[in-house]
């Protein structure tokens, strides 16, 4: 009877597969090219460089009353940081950043999709990062950003602070002084290489995987217990053509 | 008896010989270990009659059949290749012989065995071709003449080769078997499905059938995940590309 286990299951050992690159080595190379190719064209001309620049501040989350405990102390400064969070990104801050960096002509979407605003969890740091097509302007987006925040945290209508909550509680502020680019084309020839080399075996894998003729006299005799007595080639024609 | 002549015609017939023809020395090779290795099987004398099977249809039976007949022959060898397949008779083509007066004809009794035996123009090969066509097989087939016949085809050849109908398609191979030592199983490489294969050899195992051996037809050794071949038959390969 058939070798029905044999007939199931399909291993490959890491002998199978270097034989099975070594018989693809034209398809890999192939792919790798194209690959690299195509990472050349979108490193060296559609992709641009964008850089991005951080500005840091601390705050200052103090108990409004004298009887808090530690919990409550938690939860205010929890409060008070989102609400940071919630009012960085308000129209409140954005409309004096677009008025400060009317040189830049942005508007307030481009500026929103410039920056990110994030908390660091259990602690009072609170993060901008502003993303930007060069590095002056990441640097002055997150700093235009911090101060316009405090500014506004800070406003004063009728010799009232206009959001009490928020006036006075930003302190340590570190401005951005150097943006960082993203990765360089080099990055994305080696990761291009790197995943035209992953994308061939892939290829090679699929089609030994679903090969569903005998490919070598090995995988027949093991399966069957029959002896391969000859391989017998196609009849070359003289002209190349085959029988 | 020249086996040289009219080379080119040769090469032109649907099922060629490649024996006394240039060019294709890998086959000629592969040729000649299969036929060294039914000589070993039938080296004590008695496993003399081979059924070449198949699963199905186009693995290059015939042509199998007439090559090894040709390189026994060769080899000092008396062969007799009988054409068992009634529906798609092909040897005589082969053999450039005409269909007529072939084992159809000699069953019931129309011609005697010496206008049934066909001398072919290949040194100690003589062909038994199949004749007019007939409705059921099996009649002839289960005959106690048939079997008489086999037994004076054993005493008066050393080899007597028989081309059958592909196992899935047509049930004769059961009655074959009756007259027959062994299968030869041919598998067309990269054409032939394990499944079909698998069900082919299961009928085989059934029915008792002694199994040889077999042969890969149409192999490519650049296809071929083997480790051992590979390397042996690339040289071939490119021989025959140059030639």
């Amino acid at each position: 009877m058939v070798n029905e286990k044999n007939f199931e299951e399909k291993g490959l050992s890491l002998n199978d597969l270097f034989f099975l690159a070594k018989k693809n080595w034209l398809l890999i190379l192939i792919v790798i090219f194209v690959s690299i190719l195509s990472g050349a064209i979108y490193g060296f001309g559609i992709r641009k460089t964008t850089y991005s620049a951080d500005a840091t501040a601390i705050v200052m989350a103090e108990s409004s009353t004298a009887t808090a405990n530690g919990y409550q102390d938690y939860l205010y400064s929890n409060y008070l940081i989102n609400t940071f969070k919630d009012f960085i990104v308000s129209d409140s801050v954005i409309e004096l950043v677009k008025e400060e960096l009317k040189e830049y002509n942005l508007s307030k979407k481009q500026i929103l999709d410039s920056i990110t605003v994030s908390v660091t969890t259990n602690s009072l740091i609170l993060r901008i990062k502003a993303k930007a097509g060069n590095n002056d302007l990441a640097i002055t987006l997150a700093n235009t950003v911090l101060e316009k925040a405090m500014e506004a945290a800070n406003v004063t209508e009728n010799g009232e602070y206009k959001y009490d909550v928020l006036a006075n509680k930003l302190i340590d502020m570190e401005y951005a002084y150097e943006a960082t680019g993203s990765r360089g084309a080099l990055t994305v020839l080696i990761i291009s290489c790197l995943l035209g080399f992953i994308i061939s075996f892939g290829i090679i894998l699929i089609k030994y995987l679903i090969e569903d003729t005998f490919t070598s006299k090995e995988e027949f005799e093991q399966m069957f217990e029959i002896k391969v007595l000859a391989l017998l080639p196609s009849i070359q024609i003289n002209g190349g053509n085959k029988k | 008896m020249n086996l040289f002549n009219n080379k080119t015609e040769v090469l032109e017939r649907q099922d060629a010989i490649i024996f006394g023809t240039e060019g294709n020395e890998a086959l000629k090779e592969a040729y000649i270990r299969l036929k060294d290795n039914i000589l070993y099987y039938g080296i004590d004398g008695n496993k003399k009659v081979i059924q070449i099977e198949s699963s199905i249809g186009d693995e290059a039976k015939t042509t199998t059949i007439a090559n090894v007949a040709v390189a026994l022959g060769l080899s000092g060898k008396k062969v007799c290749v009988i054409d068992l397949d009634f529906r798609k008779a092909r040897l005589h083509r082969t053999f450039r012989i005409e269909n007529i007066n072939g084992i159809t004809d000699y069953m019931v009794g129309r011609i005697s065995k010496e206008e049934l035996y066909k001398k072919t123009s290949y040194e100690n090969v003589t062909l038994v071709n199949r004749g007019s066509e007939i409705q059921n097989s099996s009649i002839i087939l289960t005959s106690d003449k048939i079997k008489k016949f086999f037994q004076e085809l054993r005493s008066e050849f050393d080899f007597i080769l028989i081309d059958c109908p592909p196992v899935l398609l047509i049930s004769d191979y059961i009655h074959i078997s009756q007259l027959s030592d062994g299968v030869l199983f041919l598998i067309a490489y990269g054409k032939t499905k394990k499944k079909q294969v698998a069900e082919a050899i299961n009928q085989l195992r059934l029915n008792n059938v002694n199994i040889i051996g077999a042969a890969f037809t149409f192999y490519d050794p650049k296809r071929s995940n083997s480790y051992y071949e590979y390397s042996s038959y690339k040289y071939y390969g490119y021989k025959d590309k140059d030639e």
